[in-house]
């Protein structure tokens, strides 16, 4: 049975159901009785006028309401917007009356009564019309509770998720270490992603970072991203070459991943001490370079995506990453994600963003300017989970 | 996404117009059994009307290439333009599959 969509309801749990009668008929209020008794209803009180109604149903907190609506005093409509107003929920009240006065009827429904019982009552009839809102109410809760469920769930696999990516502490140690400065920008598009970012220290001089994203978003591609963490934590990954690190992961992905899911993912090394970047590329949207100047630079990311072929192999490709200069790189929402107007960024208006705003002062708040830019009449949610990281060398004279 | 379905002298030609994303498997379960129920010798994507491809989408021309496979049938995607072209570009997918300028 599936627990959202149960096939059956809960019968014990249905007859079980508390239930109010409102009658100042104490013939009447004995007819219920009969009827509702012998068919297994146990929880049932019963008030002769508004007020002991308004007090049990304080005290009662009946499942279903059976009103008569040509009560004295306070009429059934009254009752109706009195329970109303008394944070009834999703109660339901049924109505019962010998007036077959159409408006009479139409005031009920419209202080909120769901159906209408005509009298003298039909015991089988009214057996039937009870148990049909009975039915539905336990429905209704059942899924309220299963998405009560389902919702803390995900909140807690989603704060596991974010212990995934790199902490605060690990992002200022490399700033005092290797005078890095490094700022991200996280969005899922639901409650759990696919995107997955971080750093490894190699040594006092190298940093290994990567970006990887799984085909689709939710819950499968973010437990893809759990594998892919788990997986670079294998004893054995050489984090200084990023060819064998990106063969490492492919091959296991493609054992476990189905046909159609795979990882884009960018991992590259910096050497702060040969101010190079070595990186390997499995099909990332290209990282951009910004010189200290303003200029920016495409890196060539081609390559098949992990997970798809075996025994694909992955080439190491250098460029200089000099002092001043800043390394951008992004989860295909940025590039993908169109606004209301139909527009998307190409390649040539992010470098023209980017270009825009060198030179860049801080990481975190280049990270500010292209989520601006980017934000600006972009429907949300996003269709797709967000990763924008910065991490900009510092220069000589900057301080700590 | 929308896709028409032409069989020709060779086997089936599918041209898909439109955003081809994550939302249009139930429409690209339709594609599928076309490949799979045809008798041709190959099958063609034609890609020159796609605006756009996201990354489900392309897994998607992964399953029906390994369904072309396993059904004995050669698989060949035409004409991609614009972002279908740099992604299929980025992807490499020249290496997994035939791509037709």
């Amino acid at each position: 049975m599936n627990p959202a969509t149960p096939d059956t309801v809960d019968r014990a749990a249905v007859l079980a159901s508390r239930i109010l009668v409102v009658d100042p008929s104490s013939f009447q209020r004995g007819v219920i009785s009969d009827c509702l008794g012998p068919a297994g209803y146990g929880n049932v009180v019963y008030a002769a006028d508004g007020c002991e109604a308004l007090r049990q149903f304080a005290n009662f907190r009946p499942d279903l309401i059976l009103l008569d609506i040509a009560m004295q005093g306070p009429n059934g409509a009254d009752m109706c917007r009195a329970f109303m107003s008394l944070d009834l929920g999703s109660v339901p009240i049924l109505v019962h009356s010998a007036v077959h006065e159409p408006n009479e009827r139409l005031r009920a429904f419209q202080a909120g009564a769901v159906d209408f019982i005509a009298t003298p009552l039909f015991p089988p009839e009214l057996l039937a019309r009870v148990q049909i809102h009975l039915d539905r109410r336990w429905m209704t809760q059942h899924l309220r509770q299963f998405q009560v469920r389902l919702n803390n769930e995900l909140g807690a696999a989603r704060l596991m998720q974010e212990t995934l990516l790199p902490h605060e502490a690990d992002l200022s140690a490399v700033r005092t270490t290797m005078r890095l400065d490094i700022a991200a920008h996280c969005e899922m598009s639901s409650e759990l992603g696919g995107d997955f970012w971080g750093i490894r220290v190699i040594g006092d001089t190298r940093l290994g970072m990567f970006i990887a994203d799984f085909t689709g978003h939710g819950v499968a591609s973010a437990m893809n991203a759990f594998r892919l963490h788990a997986l670079l934590g294998e004893s054995g990954m050489r984090y200084e070459r990023p060819e064998l690190v990106m063969q490492a992961l492919n091959v296991r992905l493609a054992a476990v991943l189905p046909r159609g899911t795979f990882a884009t993912m960018f991992y590259g090394v910096l050497d702060t001490c040969r101010n190079r970047l070595d990186y390997a590329a499995a099909g990332a949207p290209p990282p951009v370079l910004i010189g200290s100047n303003g200029t920016t630079t495409g890196i060539d990311t081609s390559g098949v995506p992990l997970g798809i072929k075996h025994w694909q192999t992955y080439d190491v490709r250098s460029l200089d990453f000099a002092p001043g200069a800043t390394l951008f790189f992004y989860s295909d929402a940025l590039t993908e994600t169109y606004d209301e107007s139909g527009d998307v960024w190409d390649p040539e208006i992010l470098h023209s963003v980017l270009g825009r705003i060198a030179p860049i002062q801080s990481a975190a708040s280049g990270i500010d300017a292209v989520g601006k830019a980017f934000d600006a009449r972009r429907p949300r949610p996003l269709p797709d989970d967000l990763t924008l990281v910065l991490v900009r060398r510092l220069n000589d004279i900057e301080s700590h | 996404m929308q896709h028409t379905l032409v069989v020709d002298t060779e086997g089936l030609r599918a041209s898909l117009t439109g955003r081809f994303t994550f939302q249009d498997y139930p429409d690209f379960r339709r594609l599928l059994n076309a490949i799979e129920a045809t008798t041709g010798r190959r099958v063609a994507v034609d890609l020159e009307a796609l605006e756009f491809i996201d990354s489900a989408a392309l897994g998607m021309l992964l399953i029906a290439n390994d369904a072309c496979k396993k059904a004995g049938l050669s698989f060949l995607v035409q004409h991609p333009k614009g972002q279908v072209y740099r992604t299929l570009e980025i992807a490499a997918m020249g290496s997994i599959f035939q791509i037709q300028q």
